[in-house]
């Protein structure tokens, strides 16, 4: 066994030992590489981080941004996990199984695996969602992870296969307090069959001590439809690499994220949309705001395979940067290998827009009042791009608590 | 009758840059009078509605610009919109997520007023220039129509109800039923509130929908000459030429595509 990435691809099979061998000589990356470009890769110090085992207490442990969804969906099922077991809120409902493998495993060729996923890999037991097509509820299926610890790593991990024509709202939630010194890897992965639907939404209210590295994969057969949204407040450094394959003819993927960083925060996205088929269309509009000494990344990749014709793929990023010392840092890319494509990307980096600044004024308010408008504007237009109740009001939650920490 | 307000403007010089754009204008508007103010591109017409609003990037050299005894020049931007002065530009600017109810509801709030009745306002007055409400919860100007977006103006004209507006060029981009709406509602401004009115246009066109009080032509950043609506009349038909302006360009300038003879 030479390499985690072989130890991932034969861990059924391998002793104890070999998976030892494996993780100790695995090598971090670091920021000569491109996807690790302006990451706090170099500030991480595995050897720091301990496994979470029984530390996490959620009754200590509370989210505004949590709060909000769970109000909108007072009848979702909840699954409830620290990093230790998992509770259900109630029965799950007729279509869902629940499972703890990986019913669909791509471990092995995930083009987007490295050090994080691999490790997720090894020392993670799934939670498995297997939405089968006598699913018919429009009530959202509610991951909620309470995380905790001191210099301890978490590996949340969630599966959800969507069958055939099914239609599935999933709600993720990730919480840490703010004493939680913890590094956060979650791995989630969406396995959609032709024509099903999956709405996915992820509120990130992680603490200011706890780091995340994380990834979203989602793979579409033929005219699945997946949209997701990912609200992202917390962590000193947090990171997620979103990868969705259109695998078969005709699927779309909506991917959608909205951030702000304050204080001395690092958010870092990384995406991927891959056109293995034709006929696909993918959708990407990710927006952050930066204020304080907050960083901002966010590089992407658009990728169309040879075959993959008649593809749609958009890719834009647009960052807010609100004060001197803050910083954004946008690299859109495109990887065309078929003629018959629409592709485009944009991005941009600046500060409030002084047109927009001065036609408020000129309706008489106060030049701090329409900052808070324009920044509260910038992340509600994000709301309508997602289905799933309660977004607009996490979103609003988001600016308006940033804007209080500013002040 | 509410109280007569004057606005006055004396022999205000201002720059772009280095450049000079206005070159000492004089005018005098008070409560309930329509005055356009008409000139061939490049006269300094935008420059002055943006010199009179305090939009950055505009250097006034010389002159004074009062409401009443409050010196405007000494006001940033939200303070004179405070003191009773309302800009329609000609090209609003989209504020993408920001809905007119939350824009005038924080007006309303930093002027202090009673938010009590707000939303109904805006509702009537939607239906007053045919705004379909719903307009109301989209992002400002964003996807707007030209009409939606004069419109939409209009609304938030007659929900602040300021003491002065000034038009800049809002006929750009209007159709006519439209430019007879946004005229009429502008006109019942200064009928039944008394609103003083610096409509600054291109065309006489819109002044055949609004009648002015009084014509000023801009010339080269100075008004050269004032007179009655029958100046406006005069412009249609001669153009800018009397006024050392070429004929090609009063012929653009007043050349109106949709003009008839009055």
């Amino acid at each position: 066994m030479d390499s985690l990435e072989d130890a991932v691809r034969t861990r059924r099979d391998s002793s104890l030992d070999q998976l030892k061998q494996a993780i100790i000589a695995a090598k971090m990356p670091t920021t000569s590489i491109e996807e690790w470009r302006y990451s706090k890769i170099d500030e991480l110090e595995l050897n720091e981080y301990g496994p979470a085992v029984g530390t996490s207490d959620r009754k200590v442990l509370d989210s505004a941004l949590f709060d909000i969804v769970n109000k909108f969906h007072p009848q979702a099922v909840t699954i409830t996990s620290g990093n230790r077991g998992v509770e259900i809120s109630r029965e799950v409902p007729r279509g869902v199984v629940l499972e703890d493998f990986d019913p669909q495993d791509i471990s092995h060729d995930f083009s987007g695996a490295d050090i994080f996923y691999n490790l997720n890999a090894l020392l993670s037991s799934p939670v498995t969602l297997i939405v089968k097509n006598d699913f018919d509820t429009d009530q959202p299926l509610m991951i909620v992870r309470y995380l905790d610890g001191d210099h301890k790593v978490v590996f949340p991990n969630l599966c959800i296969k969507v069958e055939a024509g099914t239609r599935v709202k999933v709600i993720e939630v990730l919480v840490s307090s703010d004493q939680a010194e913890i590094l956060v890897v979650p791995v989630t992965k969406v396995y959609q069959e032709s024509n099903s639907t999956c709405e996915y939404l992820l509120i990130e209210d992680l603490g200011a001590r706890t780091q995340m590295i994380g990834h979203q994969i989602s793979r579409l057969e033929s005219e699945a439809s997946f949209k997701s949204m990912s609200i992202v407040s917390g962590g000193s450094y947090a990171r997620i690499f979103t990868t969705s394959t259109i695998a078969g003819a005709g699927a779309r993927s909506n991917l959608n994220a909205a951030y702000f960083g304050n204080g001395d925060q690092v958010l870092d996205f990384r995406t991927l949309q891959e056109h293995s088929a034709k006929n696909g269309r993918s959708e990407l509009y990710f927006k952050g705001a930066a204020a304080d000494r907050a960083h901002l990344v966010y590089s992407g990749l658009i990728k169309v395979d040879k075959g993959a014709t008649s593809t749609d793929a958009f890719q834009t990023n647009k960052n807010l940067v609100l004060s001197q010392g803050a910083r954004a840092d946008s690299v859109p890319n495109l990887d065309i290998q078929e003629n018959d494509v629409r592709c485009s990307h944009a991005s941009s980096v600046g500060p409030i827009d002084q047109e927009q600044s001065y036609y408020l004024e000129s309706r008489g308010i106060d030049p701090e009042s329409v900052q808070r408008l324009i920044v509260g504007g910038f992340f509600a237009e994000m709301a309508e791009r997602s289905d799933i109740g309660g977004v607009k009001e996490v979103l609003f939650e988001l600016a308006a608590r940033k804007w209080e920490e500013l002040r | 009758m509410s109280t007569k307000h004057v606005l006055r403007v004396e022999n205000l010089h201002a720059n772009v840059g280095e450049l000079e754009i206005l070159r000492g204008i004089n005018l005098e508007i008070k409560s309930g009078e329509v005055h356009a103010l008409m000139g061939p591109n490049g006269s300094g017409k935008s420059t002055l509605s943006h010199v009179l609003m305090g939009k950055p990037g505009y250097t006034v050299t010389t002159g004074t610009i009062f409401l009443d005894d409050l010196d405007l020049l000494a006001l940033p931007t939200w303070k004179r919109a405070q003191a009773g002065l309302f800009l329609v530009s000609q090209y609003p600017s989209e504020v993408p997520g920001v809905t007119m109810e939350s824009a005038l509801s924080a007006a309303y709030v930093a002027m202090e007023r009673d938010r009590f009745g707000l939303s109904d306002l805006m509702m009537a007055e939607s239906h007053r220039i045919g705004l379909p409400v719903q307009m109301l919860r989209r992002s400002l100007n964003v996807d707007f129509s030209g009409g939606e977006k004069k419109r939409n103006e209009m609304v938030q004209l007659a929900v602040l109800s300021p003491k002065f507006a000034i038009l800049d060029e809002i006929d750009s981009g209007l159709d006519i039923d439209a430019l007879r709406d946004v005229s009429r509602r502008v006109e019942a401004g200064t009928n039944e509130n008394d609103l003083g009115v610096l409509a600054i246009t291109h065309y006489s066109r819109l002044l055949r929908e609004l009648r002015p009080d009084k014509v000023h032509v801009l010339i080269k950043g100075e008004i050269v000459k004032t007179g009655g609506p029958e100046l406006a009349n005069e412009l249609e038909l001669t153009g800018y030429a009397e006024f050392g302006e070429s004929e090609v360009a009063n012929k653009a300038a007043v050349g109106d595509p949709f003009g008839f003879p009055l």
